[in-house]
């Protein structure tokens, strides 16, 4: 049913498409990248999307290409290998955008071509059941008074976790650039060692965290969504409950290398388009608690725009951009 | 004894000829994944994960649980018989792995690297079964001041490395240290001797220096012998092929406590297969009678690392079923697979879905009987090898861990080094510095580091971190004994002696 489904959508959307939108469509297997290795959260989006592109019959033959290194850049520069080719697209993500900020790369949006954004993932702030901290509005009330009590576990600097931290504690009109952030290799390891005990404050993608808040362990404090979510999170208030206006969301889309032709990106959007109104990629969403946030290649890109400008302020208040 | 239950149903659970099927697939293609180098179990997992949609959640896992203690087995092939590690924590093996084959014993040393890798992973999947929940408070006691003492204990075992000359072994220790620090350093986010080079952001690859300096060096000793008509014979089997009873017995406890070190280790997240290894050889190494023989064919020093790089997975697997935290690559995508099945790893999980727990837990101990017999026949296969004539057989070498340092990120720059590391590891050889302390530094120094640096974000640059809990304190003073021991043994042996003749 659900394939059924999905193909009669893409018909719908390509019948519905400009005459020249038909010109183009794959007719070699199509490339999947994830710049990251296996496992994680941007492997686990590309393999996503490519399996649904087979099942859902969007694409004849396609492959999961890992290419991960240089936070992303490798991957993008091995995109950019295939200029103008709409058989090679890959899962896009916020060190794309940041990574140039701070200039630890030469590569951004704008040096490939955007394609769709797919899905956010907001950041829950976490502690220990036991700890002293009562509620967000005590968080913020003792970083403010010393930055320095308190520590948080972070995968990266100038990380999405980070950034939102400094986004915080920057609307409440704290010393951003004092924080302690303790940084471990990777998203496990800040769990564990927030339930250890050795980090007081951890701010991660839900998935990380909702298990040990379930089963009595972490405690959540306040969420980085605009508006307050539903089911598990309903209890949990927004930063904006709390008074701080801040949200932050850390988002994956799609983008395809340079120099692509409009019927190379129409192909792609009528595809994404019809891929993310499947009910398996919706099925998919919420088993990782990934939020909607689908957008076209021309809405991706203004929307991309905003985010550019946004990250740039907090990475500049958080003393990270090369000035 | 509702657990008792569990555990039982369990076992219907792995039994079941489905399941069985797909314990045997996981195990098989495993060894195949494990046998050929740079292609590791988490791509190999992650290659499966598409083929898997539909399947029951329970067989899917126990196929990719066998991939990952699969793989372990089939790591000690290629660095015994072409001193190329066919993964990172087989390493050690092939420093007295390919020695043996040099000597004639391939065969033994392939047989101790199974029967060590079956008993050491029974032990870990016994461990798995009676402490997995116990097990996941004390991993939690592990902060980064425990780490950064753990890996100084670990540290200390480099003096036991070193051979004759310490000044030697400084040196490579330090060159270790140093290719450690290449790569954004974490807790800055700041660029180190990248050289511009964006591949050098991530690090230099642990597996792709341990191919140059091991593969490739002696690809390069092996071409020097034959320009000078030097080179040695095909090193053909000698004796039987199986172990001998000298052999087996000096080969026992080794089994045993690298099963046990590969346990402790895998439950720690963040340590690692590679880990288990080295402390298991050097803690052998220490306990031997006759040290000198290490790095010159001690069975010991394969058959204590390969048991401990095994039990290490089921190690690994106490985090993440009981906490859903990944210790590695291969964990890490196991946990992304169970996610997509709609299970959450996790503290519920025990509870919700003892018959999946218990029967992936049990499908290892099925799995490791089947590896056994599955390895043991292919011994008289693979000593086949060794009677290639050089002029196949290095090329051959070379085309390995070519395939197999461009298969981890598919980058040509890995290519350059293994060469570069090819050229250093020959030059050590003529030189005379050992390279098992490079190999030690380039593990523990990276975390070694971190985890320093994590503390003393932690402590506000207060050192008395590492002596506030009862774990740093133990590690450290086991450290200082460790140090001493090189002092003290003698001492002791020499009163023992003069104990004997009176």
């Amino acid at each position: 049913m659900k394939r059924i489904f999905g193909a009669g959508m893409v018909v719908g959307l390509l019948t519905a498409m400009p005459a020249w939108a038909q010109d183009w469509k794959p007719e070699r297997n199509v490339e999947v990248i994830v710049p990251s290795g296996p496992g994680g959260g941007t492997d686990k989006t590309g393999r996503a999307v490519q399996a649904l592109l087979q099942n859902l019959k969007l694409v004849d033959k396609s492959v999961v290409v890992n290419k991960p290194g240089a936070g992303g850049r490798l991957g993008m520069i091995y995109l950019n290998q295939h200029a103008a080719d709409g058989h090679f697209v890959s899962v896009s993500t916020v060190p794309l955008l940041t990574n140039h900020i701070t200039g630890s790369s030469n590569l951004t949006y704008t040096d490939v071509t955007p394609l769709a954004q797919l899905f956010s993932e907001y950041i829950l702030f976490a502690v220990r059941a036991d700890s002293p901290i009562k509620d967000g509005r005590d968080l913020v009330a003792r970083l403010k008074q010393d930055p320095q009590s308190l520590s948080f576990g972070v995968t990266a600097i100038g990380g999405t976790s980070h950034m939102v931290v400094g986004q915080v504690i920057g609307k409440a009109g704290g010393d951003t650039k004092r924080l302690k952030m303790v940084v471990f290799k990777s998203g496990g390891e800040v769990t564990s060692s927030l339930l250890g005990g050795h980090v007081d404050v951890v701010p991660a993608p839900v998935a990380n965290l909702l298990p040990h808040i379930k089963a009595g362990k972490l405690r959540a404090l306040a969420i980085s969504a605009p508006r307050r979510l539903g089911e598990d999170l309903a209890s949990v208030p927004t930063w904006r409950d709390l008074g701080v206006d801040a949200s932050f969301d850390t988002w994956r889309g799609m983008v395809g290398p340079k120099g692509m032709t409009p019927a190379q990106m129409a192909f792609w959007d009528a595809t994404f388009a019809a891929m993310t109104q499947s009910d398996a990629w919706k099925q998919d969403l919420a088993k990782n608690f990934w939020g909607d946030n689908y957008l076209n290649s021309s809405k991706a890109k203004s929307y991309l725009d905003r985010e550019y400008k946004d990250f740039k302020g907090i990475l500049t208040d958080l003393g990270l951009v090369k000035q | 004894m509702e657990t008792l239950t569990h555990i039982l149903h369990g076992f219907v659970v792995a039994t079941q000829p489905i399941n069985l099927w797909y314990t045997f697939l996981g195990v098989f293609m495993g060894t195949i994944i494990g046998v050929l180098p740079g292609i590791g179990p988490s791509a190999g997992i992650a290659l499966l994960i598409p083929i898997t949609y539909g399947m029951n959640p329970t067989s899917a896992l126990i196929m990719m649980a066998g991939i990952y203690y699969g793989a372990k087995y089939g790591g000690s092939t290629t660095a015994i018989l072409i001193r190329t590690p066919g993964e990172a924590a087989s390493v050690m093996t092939s420093i007295d792995g390919y020695e043996m084959a040099k000597k004639g014993r391939a065969g033994a040393a392939l047989a101790v690297s199974a029967i060590g890798s079956f008993i050491a992973g029974t032990i870990g999947v016994i461990g798995l079964t009676l402490f997995a929940v116990p097990l996941t408070s004390m991993a939690l006691k592990f902060g980064p001041a425990e780490y950064f003492t753990l890996m100084l204990f670990a540290m200390t075992a480099v003096s036991t490395l070193t051979g004759k000359s310490p000044a030697k072994g400084i040196i490579a220790t330090i060159l270790g240290l140093m290719i450690a620090t290449i790569g954004i350093d974490l807790q800055s986010g700041q660029a180190r001797y990248t050289m511009g080079i964006p591949e050098f952001q991530d690090g230099v690859g642990f597996v792709v220096v341990v191919v140059g300096l091991f593969a490739m060096a002696e690809v390069l000793r092996g071409l020097e012998g034959i320009y000078r008509g030097t080179s040695a014979e095909a090193m053909k089997i000698k004796g039987k092929l199986w172990l001998t009873r000298e052999e087996w017995r000096r080969s026992i406890g080794p089994i045993w406590r690298g099963g046990i070190i590969g346990f402790v280790i895998g439950v720690l997240p963040g340590a690692g297969g590679t880990i288990a290894a080295i402390m298991s050889y050097t803690t052998e190494k220490r306990l031997s009678k006759h040290p000198e023989e290490f790095g010159h064919g001690a069975i010991e020093g394969v058959a204590g690392p390969e048991s401990a790089n095994n039990s290490d997975t089921a190690g690994a697997l106490v985090p993440l079923l009981t906490l859903g935290i990944p210790g590695g690559g291969a964990t890490a995508v196991m946990l992304g697979a169970f996610i997509m099945y709609g299970v959450q790893p996790g503290p519920m999980l025990f509870q919700t879905r003892p018959d999946l727990v218990w029967g992936l837990i049990n499908s290892m101990y099925i799995g490791n009987v089947m590896l056994v017999v599955l390895n043991l026949p292919l011994i008289g296969l693979f000593v086949r090898l060794l009677y290639i004539p050089q002029g196949i057989l290095y090329p051959m070498i070379v085309a390995i861990s070519a395939i197999g340092a461009y298969a981890i990120n598919g980058s040509v720059v890995d290519l350059w080094l293994i060469l570069l590391f090819g050229v250093i590891g020959y030059i050590f050889d003529k030189v005379d510095i050992p390279v098992a302390p490079l190999v030690l530094s380039l593990v523990l120094g990276g975390m070694m580091e971190q985890s320093f640096r994590q503390a003393m974000t932690i402590s506000g640059g207060e050192l008395k971190i590492f002596y506030g809990s009862a774990i740093t304190v133990t590690l450290l003073v086991m450290s200082l004994i460790s140090v001493m021991l090189p002092f003290i043994i003698p001492r002791l042996r020499a009163m023992g002696s003069k104990g004997d003749e009176s």
